[in-house]
Order: structure tokens, then sequence, then C-alpha cells
């Protein structure tokens, strides 16, 4: 085990939530839209907050509204969830290698707070600094998760406020989000032509099968492309 | 009044994404040393799969969505993160007002 840490715990853990604060207003109007959107679905207040408190993860809980509003089986709720939230499977396995070697309910803890800044962030933490340390990492995650939770109860107490999304631009703000997360990582080695694989991948299967096996499609195509055009590294490990 | 079935949906959903958030380090880490072409896969995975969740935008979007993007993008070449997403969605909104 390889002891090289760059700070103490403290300022580790203060520096996490300085680099999660630029998130924040970004985080916030997503935790009210499923907020609010949880209540015109039919959920009550109290389904609705222990669903942010137990997901923490918005886009699958827009599905399980999306899904629970239509009456779909709980199978097939239980199903899309899984798929829109295959990411994670492959978040965890990118990030768990890269944060410091943990004791097991730490890095559970840390995976239960795994979603797409906490990975993107402690990522380039990684690489700027050659190492990702639990406190820095929780101070990230921990800040986004209350920031997650407030945003669930204000957008509960406001939802029917919001009567069209559209009209505030709420329904693009998402998707503007993930393209500026994606462009953050254009310096990676063949990054634009995993972005368009994955893209075209994604948006053929949309047109064809739907939603949410676009998701899976995507992010398969383009891990293969990169899988395809990878290089050995110099160094043995 | 707790609507237990909901509950239920909610329990059973967060089961999933938590088998979801440990089953990548609990399982596939296990295979170590790890090839380099999966290597190179799994650093590809933020790109891959958050490009997914911006596509279905844009293939269901019209011009205003679409410029939108492309002002975000261009803002996001040289602008911080947020101002980039902020005045993407400023865009969005104006060409909204104009009607497109």
């Amino acid at each position: 085990m390889t002891v090289s840490t760059v700070s103490p715990p403290r300022t580790e853990f203060a520096q996490g939530v300085r680099d999660s604060l630029p998130f924040v207003p970004s985080v916030f109007p997503y935790g009210l839209v499923v907020g609010a959107l949880a209540m015109k679905s039919g959920g009550g207040a109290i389904e609705t907050m222990l669903q942010s408190v137990l997901f923490f993860a918005g886009a699958s809980q827009i599905v399980m509204w999306e899904l629970y509003g239509l009456s779909a089986p709980l199978w097939a709720i239980a199903l899309a969830i899984f798929a829109v939230n295959f990411r994670l499977v492959l978040y965890s396995a990118a990030i768990g290698r890269k944060l410091e070697p943990l004791p097991k309910r730490k890095m559970i803890a840390a995976m239960f707070l795994l979603q797409d800044i906490s990975l993107a962030t402690g990522l380039r933490r990684e690489e700027q600094v050659g190492q990702l340390s639990w406190g820095y990492y929780m101070g990230l995650a921990a800040v986004l998760y209350v920031v997650w939770l407030v945003a669930t109860a204000v957008g509960i107490g406001f939802g029917a406020l919001i009567t069209d999304p559209g009209a505030i631009g709420l329904d693009m703000l998402v998707p503007i989000y993930f393209m500026l997360l994606v462009m953050g990582f254009r310096a990676k080695p063949n990054a634009a032509a995993i972005c368009i694989t994955s893209a075209l991948a994604c948006g053929v299967t949309y047109q064809t099968l739907g939603s949410p096996y676009h998701i899976a499609a995507g992010g398969v195509a383009g891990m293969v492309l990169a899988a395809a055009l990878a290089k050995p590294k110099g160094k043995p490990g | 009044m707790v609507d237990w079935y909901l509950v239920l949906v909610v329990l059973v959903g967060s089961a999933v994404t938590l088998v979801n958030r440990l089953a990548g380090h609990y399982i596939l880490a296990r295979f170590e040393p790890i090839p380099y072409r999966v290597e190179a896969a799994l650093e590809a995975v933020p790109v891959a799969v958050m490009t997914t969740l911006v596509v279905p935008a844009a293939i269901n979007g019209g011009p205003a969505e679409w410029l939108a993007l492309a002002a975000a993008f261009a803002m996001g070449l040289r602008l911080h993160f947020l101002i980039a997403v902020f005045g993407g969605v400023a865009v969005l909104l104006l060409l909204r007002q104009a009607g497109l």
C-alpha cells in the first residue's frame, strides 16, 4: 500500500466540498424537477423523499415516475431502472480502482453516493493530483447528496407551481449539462471518436428499440471503440 | 397516507440501483490486472454513457433545442462550465420567446 497523502483529510474534505459547489446550481433544479414530477405522477411526499434518499440517481428516478404513472408492472420498472443505472456499474469499476484503499464499509458508502458528477470530478481529481482520497470524494459527494435531498423537498413543496417545465427551460437543462460534462473529457485519448460512436449507436437504438436501451447501446458502442483503438502501455501493470 | 405498493417500488428500485453501484467495484474489478483494452473501455465510460443522456433531447428537439446545444457547446470550449450551462438555457429561452 502506498501512502502518498497529498494533504490532511480535513483539507481534502474541504477541497472536495469546494469542488462540488460549482455543480450545486445544476443539481438543485434537477432535484426540483424530480420532486415536482413525482407529485404529478401520483407520488406522496414520503415516498418521493424516500426515493431521493435511497436512489440518489435522478435519471432513473424520473424513469420510475414515468413508468409508475403508466401503471407499468413492478418487474418492468425494476428492469428500466437497472438499464438506466447500468452506467453506475461501469462508473463503480472505474472509480473503485482510483480511490485510495478503503475498508469495506467506507467503500460501500462511497459507492452508494456514486453518480455522474462524483465520477467525473473524482476522476479529474485523480488525474490532477495523482490520488483520489476518501476525504475529497466524500466532501464532493456528501454536498451533492444533501443538495439533492433539499432540492427534492423543495420540488415536492413547489411542484404544483411548475406547471410547464419547458417554459423555464428545465427540460433542456439536463442534456445541456451532460453535454458540457462530456466536453470536460475532450483531452482524453480518442474522446471525440468515442463520443460520436456512442451518439450514433444511441440515436439508432433510441429510434428503434426505444428508451432505455439507448443508454446501454451508446455506452457499449463507445467502450468497444475505445477498446479497439487502445494501444498497450509502455510500462507493465 | 403511505402507499405501500409505491414504497415497494421505491425499495426494489433502490436495491437495483445499489446493486449497480456495487457490482462494478466488487465484481468487475476482481479481474486484476486489468487488460489494457478493458482499461481503455472503462476510461471511455463517462464519455460513452453521458453522451446518451444528450442524444434523445437532440433527436426530440427542434431548431431552438439544437441551437441551444450548439451555443452551449461553443461556450463550453472557452467559458466556465456553469456559464456555458446557463448560457445554453438562456439561448433556448430567447429562441422559444422568438417562437422557434
